[in-house]
C-alpha cells in the first residue's frame, strides 16, 4: 500500500509539471503586456528588460511591479489606437458567427433530411457528400482563389463567409444525432398532424440540443483561431481577422512584443471563457466518445 | 409518370432540405476540382492573364522534379518525425496518468484537463507568438540554459536551419498533446475493469498491465490520433508563415508544401503550377493516410 501511495505521489507531481508547462506562456504572456514600452523620461530611457528570467515581479505595491517597473494597462489601449484592433474584432465576430449560423443550419436541416425523411438517390447524395472529406484541403486553394477574384468577391465578408458555410463534418454529426432520435417520435407527431418544419424543429432538434452546442462551439473556435482561410481571402487591412491582425505588431526592424502579447491575450480570453463554460462539451463525453472503433 | 409523380411529391422535403448542399458541393468542390484540374495543363499567370498557354504536363514534370518541392516535403517529414514520437509518448504518460487518479480528487482532475486543454483552443499565431517570445535568444529560456551552463550562448534557433523543424515541433507539441491525451484519456475509460483488475489479482505489474492490456485496446483512439496528424501534419502552414512568411526562412529550412504552394499562387501568382503541386501534395497526403490505415490495422 505504501509503494501505491507513492506512485501517486509521483503521478500528481508529474501533472503538476505539466499543467505549469501548459499554463506557464500565458502567464508570461500576460507579464510582458502589462510591462511598460522603453520610453524617454527626463531625457533618460527607462530601459525595461521583458526577457529576463526570472520576471522580477513586486506584487506588494502599486500598481504591482513586473520587470522592475511599475506595471500598465495602457499596452491595451495602445493595441486600441495603432491598430484597427475594433475593427479586427467586428470582422471576427462576424466570420466566425456568420459561419456558426450557417453551419448549424444548414448542417441541421441536411443532417435532419438524410437521417428521417425517405427520398430516392438518398445514400449516393450523402456518399458522394461524404467523400468530399478525402479530397485534401491544398487541391483546392487555389482554384476556389481564382474563383473568389472572378466574382470580386476578394476583401468581402461573403468571400470569407460563404465557402465555410457548411461542413461535411457538421452534417456527418448531426446525422448521428438524428439518428439517435427514435423514430417513434417523429412517427406520432406525423399522426398527430405536425408538419415536417414542426417536427424538425420543435419536435427532433430539441432532443438533438448538445449536438448543435457541439456544432457551435466547435465551429466558433476554430473560425475565431482560423488563419490560412482569412489570409488568403483578405489583403486590406481593414478585412483583417484577429488572427491576422497579430503580425501588424511585428516590423523587420522591431517587434512590438507588449502590444503583440496584449493583442494576442485580448484574442485569446474569449476563447478560454467559451471553453470555460462549456467545458463538458470538451473534456467529457462527445471527443472521446465520438472516436468508437 | 403517376408514381413517379406520387414518389417526387413525398420526397420533395427531402430534396428541399438537401438542396443547399448540392449547390454547394457544385460550386465550392466540383467546379474547383474542374478548375484545378484544367489549371494543371497551362500557364497560367493571374497578373498576367493575356500570357495563357496550353503547356501539357509541363507543370506536373516540373513538379515531380522541383528541388525545392522535394526539400519542403523532406522538411514537413523530419518535422512531424519529431512531433508525432513526441506528442504520442507524452499524451500517453498524461492520459495514463489521469486514469490513474480518476477516482481522486475532483478539483485536480478538473484542473489537470483544462489546464492541458487551453493550448489546443488557441489560436496557431499566438501560440507561435507567445513562444517565439519565450525561446528568443536573450528569452527567459535560452537565459536560465546559460545560467545553467547547459548552453554556452543563446541561439537565434529561427536562423539556425537544422533547429527550425525540432523547435516548431516542440511547440506544436505543446500544443497538441492535451488534446490526444483527453482521446487517449476516453478511451481508457471505456476499458472494462474486470480485464485490469483480473491480471492484476493474477499478479502482473502494472507495466505488464498497460503495455499488455490497456495500450492494445486503445487501437481505435491510437488510429484516430494518427490519420488526424497524416492528414494534418502534411498542411502545416501557420507555424511556419508567422515566422518566415513566404520565403521559408534560412535555407528554405522552414519551407513546407502548403506555403511553397501558397507562394506559388498567391505571391507569385502561378496559379497553374501551385495548382499542380496542390493535387501532388493531395495525393501524397491520401496515400499516407491510407498507409496509416494500412499500418495500424494490419496489427490486429
Amino acid at each position: 500500500m505504501r509503494k501505491w501511495q507513492l506512485a501517486r505521489k509521483i503521478s500528481y507531481i508529474i501533472l503538476i509539471v505539466y499543467a505549469i508547462v501548459s499554463l506557464t506562456p500565458f502567464i508570461w504572456a500576460l507579464l510582458v503586456s502589462i510591462a511598460p514600452m522603453n520610453y524617454l523620461l527626463n531625457g533618460k530611457s527607462t530601459g525595461v528588460n521583458i526577457m529576463q528570467w526570472p520576471p522580477e515581479i513586486n506584487i506588494f505595491k502599486l500598481p504591482p511591479e513586473v520587470f522592475g517597473a511599475p506595471s500598465t494597462l495602457s499596452n491595451y489601449d495602445q493595441v486600441f489606437t495603432v491598430t484597427p484592433y475594433a475593427r479586427w474584432i467586428l470582422n471576427t465576430v462576424i466570420y466566425a458567427g456568420f459561419v456558426t449560423i450557417g453551419n448549424l443550419f444548414f448542417d441541421a436541416m441536411a443532417g435532419y433530411a438524410f437521417a428521417k425523411l425517405k427520398f430516392p438517390g438518398k445514400d449516393i447524395i450523402f456518399t458522394i457528400l461524404l467523400g468530399t472529406l478525402m479530397v485534401p484541403f491544398p487541391v483546392t486553394i487555389i482554384p476556389v482563389y481564382n474563383l473568389l477574384v472572378n466574382f470580386n468577391l476578394v476583401n468581402t465578408y461573403a468571400g470569407l463567409i460563404f465557402p465555410k458555410i457548411a461542413s461535411v463534418t457538421g452534417l456527418f454529426l448531426m446525422r448521428q444525432f438524428y439518428m439517435s432520435v427514435p423514430d417513434e417520435l417523429d412517427e406520432a407527431a406525423k399522426v398527430d398532424g405536425a408538419g415536417i418544419f414542426r417536427r424538425f424543429w420543435q419536435i427532433d432538434s430539441p432532443v438533438a440540443l448538445p449536438a448543435f452546442a457541439t456544432l457551435a462551439i466547435y465551429t466558433f473556435m476554430g473560425m475565431w483561431n482560423d488563419f490560412f482561410w482569412p489570409l488568403i481571402v483578405t489583403s486590406n487591412k481593414n478585412m483583417f481577422t484577429l488572427a491576422m491582425g497579430l503580425n501588424y505588431f511585428r516590423t523587420s526592424y522591431y517587434t512590438f512584443w507588449q502590444l503583440m502579447m496584449a493583442a494576442s491575450l485580448l484574442m485569446t480570453i474569449p476563447m478560454i471563457v467559451i471553453f470555460l463554460s462549456f467545458q463538458r462539451y470538451f473534456v467529457e463525453t462527445d471527443i472521446s466518445s465520438a472516436v468508437k472503433g | 409518370m403517376k408514381d413517379f409523380l406520387r414518389t417526387l411529391k413525398r420526397s420533395k422535403w427531402g430534396y428541399i432540405f438537401v438542396a443547399p448542399w448540392i449547390v454547394g458541393f457544385l460550386v465550392f468542390s466540383v467546379y474547383p476540382l474542374w478548375l484545378g484540374i484544367k489549371m494543371t495543363f497551362l500557364n497560367y499567370n493571374l497578373v498576367a492573364p493575356q500570357s495563357i498557354k496550353f503547356i501539357g504536363f509541363q507543370n506536373w514534370i516540373n513538379g515531380f522534379t522541383d528541388p525545392l518541392f522535394w526539400k519542403s516535403l523532406v522538411n514537413i517529414l523530419y518535422n512531424q518525425a519529431i512531433f508525432i514520437i513526441l506528442t504520442f509518448f507524452i499524451a500517453l504518460l498524461v492520459a495514463y496518468l489521469l486514469f490513474k487518479i480518476s477516482n481522486g480528487n475532483k478539483f485536480w482532475n478538473a484542473f489537470f484537463r483544462s489546464a492541458y486543454f487551453v493550448p489546443t483552443i488557441t489560436s496557431v499565431v499566438v501560440v507561435m507568438l507567445v513562444l517565439g517570445n519565450i525561446t528568443a535568444p536573450y528569452g527567459p529560456i535560452q537565459t536560465l540554459l546559460v545560467k545553467w551552463h547547459i548552453l554556452t550562448q543563446p541561439i537565434v534557433w529561427n536562423l539556425t536551419p537544422i533547429l527550425i523543424m525540432p523547435v516548431i515541433a516542440v511547440i506544436t507539441s505543446w500544443m497538441s498533446f492535451g488534446i490526444q491525451a483527453i482521446i487517449l484519456l476516453g478511451g481508457m475509460g471505456t476499458i472494462p475493469t474486470e480485464f485490469t483488475e483480473a491480471a492484476r489479482i493474477d499478479g502482473a505489474k502494472e507495466g505488464t498491465i498497460f503495455w499488455r492490456i490497456i495500450f492494445p485496446l486503445l487501437r481505435p483512439q491510437i488510429v484516430f490520433i494518427m490519420v488526424m496528424n497524416a492528414i494534418g501534419g502534411l498542411q502545416m502552414f501557420t507555424q511556419v508563415y508567422v515566422n518566415f512568411g513566404v520565403t521559408g526562412g534560412p535555407d528554405q529550412a522552414g519551407m513546407t508544401p502548403v506555403l511553397y504552394i501558397y507562394s506559388e499562387g498567391l505571391s507569385k501568382f502561378q496559379m497553374g503550377y501551385s495548382s499542380t503541386l496542390g493535387f501532388i501534395l493531395s495525393i501524397l497526403i491520401i496515400i499516407a493516410t491510407v498507409a496509416t490505415l494500412k499500418v495500424l490495422q494490419e496489427r490486429s
